[in-house]
C-alpha cells in the first residue's frame, strides 16, 4: 500500500475528528435517556448538587454514569486487544476471544451461578479465574505443540470448545438458574457499578497502556523475526507478553459485563480500512471506536423505546457492526488484510 | 241423706272420670290412627325414593359405564379420546401433579417429572418406587412414560407440547394443559376431574380457589393499590411482566405491577426500579441462588435503592421452596398462594404481618 503521507494523516484527523463528535454526543445520549428521561441540565444539576433530586442523581451517578464508563472501558480494551492480537496472529479473523478465553470465562462464571450460597461478586471472580486458567492452558499447549501462531490459533480454538462443551453439561444442570446464566453470556452492563469500574480498569488500564506503549515494535513484528532481532527486539518474549497482557485485560473487563461480540474483530479492522495498518496509530483508534461502538449498542438496548428493553447488549453490537463492517469489506476489500 | 249425697257425688265424679276417660282413649285412638296412616304414608314415599334411588344408581350405572369412551378438547385444541377410567396416570409438570393427588387419584399416578415434590404422600410413593421420574419438565423421556404403561398422560402444553407427536407414537393417549393463568388452572382442575370422573373433588377445588379469590380480593378492595415488583433472579432482575400469570396474581391481590408495561417475562433494570418507587420487591425461587441475607445486601447494595420504599419499609420479601411454589405452580395450592401475596400486599387489610422470608413453613403464618 502507497497511500500518499499527506493523504493518510488528513484521513487520520478526519477520523479522529468524527470518532470525538460521535463519541461525545452518544455519551451525552446515554446519560440522559433511560427509563426517566432527564435533560442536559437536571444531568448537570444531579451531577453537582448533591441536594438535587435523590432519585434522579441516583440514576445518573449510581447508574448511568459508571455504566457508560464502564462500557466505554470494555469497548476500548477489547478494540486495543483485537488490533493486537490480530498482529500477533497475523490473522485478520482473530479476535480477543481466540485464546480461549471467552469460553474459560463464561465456564467460570456459569459454575458460580451454579454452586448455591456463593456471594453475588463470586461470578466475575470465578470468570476471571476461567479466563485465565483457559487463556494458560492455551499457551501452554501452543508451546507444547511449537507450531507457531498457528498452533496456537489450533490450541484456543481446542481449549475453548472443550470448555464450551463443559459449559453446556453445566446449562443442563443448572434448570432455572440458567437464566442468569445465559444474560450473563449475552453480555450486559446493565448492573456495572463504581466499584467494577475501579476493579476492571486497575488491571485492565496497565496491560492495555503497555501494549499501546510497545505499537511501534509490533509493527516491526510484522515484519519477522530477524528483523527484530536486528532492532535488538526479543520478538518471542514480546510475542508472549503482548499475548498475556491484552488477554487479560479482556478478561477482567468481560468477567463484569459477559460476553460482549464482535467489537475486538470489527473495530481494528474499521481503522485500518480507514488509515492503514501503522499499529501506533491503530491500536488507539481501535480502543475509541470500539468504545463508541459498544456506548451506541447500550444506548439502543437501554432506548425506552425499545420494546423488548434490556435486550443483551452483545446481540445488539454484532447487528450494528457486522453490515458496517461488510460495508467496508465491500467497498475495500481489496486492501483488507494486515 | 248425707249418705246418699255423698254416693250421688261420688258417682257424678266417677261417671266424670269414666267420661273424661273413654274421652281421653277415644281421642288417643284417633291419634295413633292418624299417626298410624302418616307412617304409612311415609313409608310408602321412602319405599318410592328407595325405588326412586336404585333406579338413579342403574341410571348412574349406565351413565357411569357409557361415560367412556369420554371426548375431550384439550389445551391445544387436540380433540382427545380418554378410552376408559384412567388408572395409570404420568404427570408431566408439578401443578399437575399436585391436582391430580387433590383430585385424589395418589394411588393412580405412576410416574411424574423430576420437579414435582409435592404432597408428602407424593414423596413417599415416590420413594416406594410407586411413582416413576419420567424426565424434567422440559425434558420429558418419552420412553420411559411409555415404560410406566400410562393410559393418560397429562403434560404442559407450552414446555412439552414439543413430545406429544413422540409420545402419541408410542401409543399413549395424551393431554396437554395450558398452565398459564388463573382462569386456565380452573379449566385445568376441571378437565383432569371430568377426564379422571372426579366431578364433585373437581367442584370442590375450584370452588375453594373461587372464594379464596373472592376473599382475598374483597378485602384488598378498599385499600389503595400496592406498586410491586415481582422478580425471579436478582441479576439482571427477571420479573413478571403484563400478561403473565403472576401479573394476574398481582392485580388480585390489590398490587400495581411497575413491570406490567411490557408483556412476558422481562428484564428490568435496576435504575427502572429506582424510578417507579415500588413498596414491595418480592423475590420468588424454588431454591435461591443465595442465602436470603446475601440476596437483602444484594438489593440495599445497589445504587439508589435506599430511596425505594421496599428497601426503606423493611418490605422485601423472599419466597422460596413451598411458599415459592404455592404461589408459581397453577395448582390448587394456588389457594395459598392468593393469600401469601394478598399479605404481602396489604397487611393492613389481613391484619397480618409475614416474614420476609417464607419457605416451607408458610402455612404456620396463614393461619387458615
Amino acid at each position: 500500500m502507497h497511500a500518499q503521507p499527506v493523504n493518510k494523516r488528513l484521513r487520520l484527523s478526519l477520523y479522529v475528528i468524527t470518532l470525538s463528535i460521535f463519541f461525545s454526543l452518544a455519551f451525552m445520549i446515554s446519560v440522559m435517556i433511560g427509563t426517566m428521561q432527564l435533560s442536559p441540565f437536571e444531568v448537570a444539576d444531579s451531577i453537582i448538587n448533591p441536594n438535587s433530586d435523590p432519585v434522579a442523581r441516583s440514576i445518573v451517578l449510581g447508574y448511568r454514569i459508571p455504566r457508560i464508563l464502564f462500557a466505554s472501558l470494555t469497548g476500548f480494551v477489547l478494540g486495543v486487544s483485537g488490533g493486537v492480537i490480530q498482529t500477533l496472529t497475523r490473522n485478520p479473523l482473530a479476535d480477543p476471544y481466540i485464546t480461549g478465553m471467552s469460553s474459560g470465562a463464561a465456564l467460570g462464571a456459569a459454575i458460580a451461578f451454579v454452586v448455591p450460597f456463593l456471594p453475588y461478586y463470586a461470578v466475575p471472580i470465578m470468570a476471571f479465574l476461567g479466563g485465565v486458567s483457559m487463556l494458560l492452558l492455551s499457551i501452554f499447549l501452543a508451546k507444547k505443540a511449537g507450531a507457531g501462531p498457528i498452533g496456537f490459533i489450533l490450541a484456543g480454538v481446542a481449549v475453548g470448545t472443550f470448555a464450551s462443551a463443559i459449559l453446556m453439561v453445566v446449562l443442563a444442570l443448572a434448570s432455572e438458574k440458567s437464566h442468569g446464566i445465559l444474560y450473563w453470556l449475552f453480555g450486559s452492563f446493565s448492573t456495572s457499578t463504581w466499584g467494577d469500574l475501579q476493579t476492571a480498569s486497575a488491571v485492565s488500564m496497565p496491560a492495555i497502556i503497555f501494549a499501546l506503549y510497545k505499537a511501534r515494535d509490533l509493527n516491526i513484528l510484522l515484519l519477522g523475526e530477524e528483523h527484530a532481532a536486528q532492532l535488538g527486539i526479543d520478538s518471542r518474549r514480546l510475542w508472549l507478553l503482548m499475548l498475556l497482557l491484552s488477554s487479560l485485560a479482556v478478561s477482567a473487563c468481560v468477567s463484569f459485563c459477559g460476553i460482549i461480540g464482535f467489537i475486538g474483530l470489527v473495530a481494528p479492522h474499521m481503522v485500518r480500512l480507514t488509515i492503514g495498518s501503522d499499529n501506533r496509530f491503530v491500536l488507539p483508534l481501535a480502543g475509541f471506536t470500539g468504545s463508541l461502538l459498544i456506548v451506541i449498542a447500550d444506548n439502543i438496548v437501554r432506548n425506552p423505546l425499545n420494546p423488548i428493553a434490556e435486550m443483551p447488549v452483545g446481540s445488539v453490537t454484532s447487528m450494528i457492526g457486522v453490515p458496517f463492517f461488510v460495508y467496508l469489506l465491500i467497498k475495500k476489500g481489496k486492501s483488507f488484510g494486515m | 241423706m248425707p249418705k246418699i249425697k255423698t254416693i250421688g257425688a261420688l258417682a257424678v265424679i266417677a261417671l266424670a272420670i269414666s267420661l273424661v276417660t273413654a274421652a281421653l282413649v277415644f281421642s288417643n285412638n284417633s291419634t295413633l290412627s292418624a299417626l298410624d296412616s302418616r307412617l304409612i304414608a311415609m313409608n310408602s314415599t321412602l319405599n318410592n325414593l328407595k325405588g326412586e334411588l336404585s333406579s338413579l344408581q342403574d341410571e348412574l350405572n349406565i351413565v357411569r359405564a357409557s361415560y367412556y369412551p369420554l371426548v375431550i378438547e384439550d389445551a391445544l385444541g387436540r380433540v382427545v379420546t380418554i378410552k376408559s377410567e384412567p388408572t395409570r396416570i404420568v404427570s408431566g409438570a408439578p401443578s399437575i401433579t399436585e391436582t391430580l393427588f387433590a383430585l385424589g387419584l395418589s394411588s393412580r399416578v405412576v410416574g411424574a417429572d423430576s420437579y414435582s415434590n409435592y404432597p408428602s404422600e407424593f414423596l413417599q410413593l415416590k420413594a416406594q418406587g410407586k411413582i416413576a421420574i419420567v424426565g424434567g419438565v422440559t425434558t420429558l423421556d418419552p420412553e420411559k412414560v411409555a415404560a410406566q404403561k400410562p393410559d393418560l398422560v397429562v403434560i404442559d402444553a407450552s414446555l412439552q407440547g414439543k413430545f406429544i407427536p413422540a409420545l402419541e407414537s408410542l401409543g399413549l393417549t395424551v393431554v396437554a394443559l395450558d398452565t398459564k393463568s388463573v382462569e386456565s388452572a380452573k379449566s385445568n382442575f376441571q378437565l383432569l376431574a371430568k377426564i379422571t370422573y372426579k366431578l364433585s373433588e373437581g367442584v370442590r377445588i375450584v370452588d375453594r380457589l373461587n372464594t379464596a379469590i373472592q376473599n382475598v380480593s374483597g378485602k384488598v378492595s378498599g385499600s389503595s393499590p400496592t406498586k410491586v415488583l415481582f422478580v425471579v433472579w436478582h441479576d439482571p432482575m427477571y420479573a413478571a411482566g403484563n400478561g403473565t400469570y403472576l401479573g394476574e396474581l398481582i392485580s388480585i391481590a390489590g398490587g400495581v405491577n411497575i413491570a406490567g408495561n411490557r408483556t412476558g417475562w422481562v428484564v428490568v433494570n435496576p435504575e427502572q426500579v429506582v424510578a417507579a418507587n415500588p413498596d414491595v420487591l418480592i423475590m420468588s425461587s424454588m431454591s435461591l441462588p443465595m442465602n436470603p441475607e446475601q440476596i437483602f445486601a444484594y438489593f440495599r447494595s445497589l445504587p439508589g435503592f435506599e430511596n425505594v420504599n421496599a428497601v426503606r419499609n423493611n418490605r422485601v420479601y423472599i419466597l422460596t421452596e413451598d411458599a415459592s411454589n404455592a404461589l408459581e405452580r397453577a395448582g390448587p395450592r394456588l389457594v395459598d398462594g392468593v393469600y401469601i401475596l394478598g399479605y404481602i400486599l396489604h397487611p393492613e387489610a389481613f391484619k397480618v404481618q409475614l416474614p420476609n422470608v417464607l419457605a416451607g413453613n408458610y402455612t404456620s403464618y396463614l393461619g387458615r
